[in-house]
């Protein structure tokens, strides 16, 4: 059993755009890796440098924003590439939970296996929370996994998160490889007794 | 109510139903390549889990970046190869025998009708070219399928795109695919299995069913999908004639795997593809795409024909009957990287890699390289690229790098003008011989 998400609480980072892809999350050049760790530095690299490994004028490197656990940003975000880097880097960057209007299907469910809830909010919603953000780095979230709901100050939102994902995380069963490495006897039985499959 | 390819193929492998929506399949295949891969197996050796579920059904190949470039990706090749070794698997593809997975599994015929498979990679996609389901998964569910052979996805949705009318000449799959992707958005199949269907998918070859369902993720789609039907049963036979006595007997077996008529579908897309003309992307979303008219003009500083889109053998004839008699322009630099060594050799004997070559081509080994910005190709910043490949995300194929996706002929024109112009000036018209 892994560790229950049931509540976050923290500031956000506003990162506007639409289908913002892994590989600006993550480029490929820095899948050299072998293990997971240490992903974090890489995170967003050719946003957030330049050329000559300069900082840019960017929200990700704005010290406003710095060290803040929640990333909000719009449609289809983590499109493109498969690699499970990308959700990988940004919690190794300090994100615990993003906040998007939608999610390209294999990031969503990389994100869940990772432990980190990715919830879709409407665009008016998205819309409303990158502009509370910008307009006070400061202002805390509160995010309940159980109720559903996105609190701030005596605001509160809806969000969505597909009902398995939800349950994993409270429920502690996020890291789906040690769970299904310890509890698939079940499946292997089951898969015993399927007859052989065209081959 | 009847059902889609993909549920007859969930319903055929279903192991468990934890919840309603989401199932655990058994898994035919599950392919490696040495990006993904690598993590997984460390993972496995720590938790004293290193072996596999099945040998057999474990496909592996060194591809994104080889010969390796340096000592990362000497490690990571080198984790691969010891791998197979340990844990006896056969079907592992090193240097000298690899090339790009999505083109070297299939014709290796490792992908049958109603299979189910998961790649550490988003164009896995590709396969459901023979009718199976197949899905880019990240390195957690890699790793539960090497070990366990099943993986878990919700109910499939699927999403049709019925393409019907007359191609025209200049008109490749390419064209095809970046027009429905431009029609759906780079999320307008997202959750959902995109099926084609139609009868111009009746009319296309094997490669380019691969090269529609290839790009499907593109659109946001878990698994592009076509029917199988003579031409899977005809591209397939060399490895399936002593399963079934006569073609008709296996395709008889294979259209099973066919929506039935009364299957419901999320959507129905239909398009009449007789008006469409070659196309090319513009942005850094594969959504963005225009006619070349409309981008006549615009320079390149190179051309790229490979990748698992469009590396294979017909890719390579249609961009060298463009180039044939001719020369790149002379401020432009062409890398054509054969996406397979039996793509490679058809290639010279079929003269083609001659023809690249008088045009001033660089011919690599079969590699990824490129496409993802690794090795063999990468853009310097402000560069532009020509490219038959499948994303044109911002820096995709090197920091500060612009890429524009096209048809191999496309591209073959766009190398000779030294800017995007339209192939079908390049191509011998039908009379013209």
């Amino acid at each position: 059993m892994n560790e229950k998400i049931i509540e976050i609480t923290g500031k956000a980072v506003p990162l506007r755009g639409d289908d913002i892809d892994t590989d600006r999350i993550i480029p490929a050049r820095f899948m050299k890796c072998l293990t997971f760790d240490g992903l974090g530095q890489f995170a967003f690299y050719d946003v957030k440098y330049g050329e000559k490994g300069e900082e840019k004028e960017h929200v990700l490197n704005s010290p406003d924003f710095k060290g803040h656990a929640i990333l909000i940003s719009g449609r289809n975000f983590g499109c493109g590439s498969s690699r499970e880097h990308a959700p990988w880097a940004l919690k190794g960057m300090g994100i615990r939970c993003i906040i998007a209007r939608s999610y390209a299907e294999i990031f969503a469910n990389n994100c869940s296996s990772l432990g980190i809830p990715a919830l879709a909010v409407d665009e008016n919603i998205a819309d409303e929370l990158l502009k509370m953000v910008e307009d006070d780095p400061a202002v805390d979230f509160s995010i309940d996994l159980l109720g559903k709901r996105l609190y701030s100050g005596n605001r509160t939102f809806p969000f969505h998160i597909p009902e398995n994902y939800r349950l994993a995380l409270v429920e502690g069963r996020w890291d789906t490889t040690s769970m299904l490495m310890e509890s698939l006897e079940d499946i292997e039985r089951a898969n015993k007794r399927l007859p052989a499959f065209i081959d | 109510m009847g059902k889609t390819i993909a549920q007859k193929i969930f319903d055929s492998h279903r192991v468990d139903n934890p919840s309603g929506d989401i199932n655990v399949i058994k898994l035919d295949a599950v392919f490696c390549h040495e990006i993904t891969t690598p993590i997984a197996i460390n993972d496995l050796k720590s938790r004293g889990k290193y072996r596999v579920f099945d040998k057999d059904k474990i496909k592996a190949v060194i591809d994104h970046v080889t010969p390796s470039k340096d000592s990362k990706t000497a490690e990571q090749a080198k984790i691969m190869r010891e791998w197979a070794r340990d844990l006896d698997i056969k079907d592992f593809f090193d240097v000298g025998q690899n090339g790009v997975c999505h083109a070297l599994f299939p014709e290796k015929g490792y992908v049958r009708p109603g299979y189910t498979i998961i790649m550490g990679d988003s164009h896995t996609c590709t396969h459901g070219a023979f009718g199976a389901f197949a899905a880019g998964v990240g390195t957690t569910d890699l790793e539960v399928g090497i070990l366990k052979g099943v993986c878990a996805f919700k109910s499939p949705e699927t999403l049709k795109v019925e393409l019907t009318g007359t191609r025209a000449k200049g008109v490749y799959a390419k064209d095809i695919i970046l027009h429905v992707i431009s029609r759906l958005g780079v999320n307008g199949a997202t959750d959902h299995v995109i099926e084609f269907d139609g009868s111009v998918i009746s009319d296309l070859s094997m490669e380019e069913r691969m090269t529609l369902c290839n790009m499907a993720i593109e659109a946001g789609g878990t698994c592009g999908i076509c029917p199988p039907d003579k031409t899977t049963v005809d591209y397939l036979w060399p490895f399936i004639s002593n399963e079934f006595s006569t073609k008709e007997e296996a395709l008889k077996d294979y259209v099973r795997w066919a929506s039935d008529d009364d299957a419901a579908f999320s959507k129905i897309l239909k398009i009449d593809i007789s008006e469409l003309e070659p196309v090319s992307t513009f942005g850094f979303k594969p959504d963005q795409v225009k006619t070349v008219k409309e981008m006549e003009k615009t320079p390149v500083d190179q051309i790229y024909i490979g990748s698992c889109t469009n590396g294979r053998i017909e890719d390579l004839r249609a961009a060298a009957e463009v180039l044939k008699g001719r020369k790149l322009n002379p401020s432009v630099r062409g890398i054509l990287a054969p996406a397979t060594p039996q793509v490679y050799r058809n290639a010279v004997k079929e003269g083609l890699i001659d023809i690249f070559m008088d045009a001033g081509f660089c011919v690599t080994n079969p590699t990824c390289g490129a496409c993802l910005g690794m090795s063999n190709g990468v853009l310097a910043d402000g560069e532009v690229c020509a490219s038959t490949t499948n994303r044109n995300f911002n820096g995709r194929m090197g920091k500060g790098g612009m890429v524009h996706l096209m048809s191999p002929a496309s591209a073959a024109a766009a190398g000779i003008a030294g800017y995007i112009t339209d192939p079908r000036s390049f191509l011998v018209q039908d009379g013209e011989n």
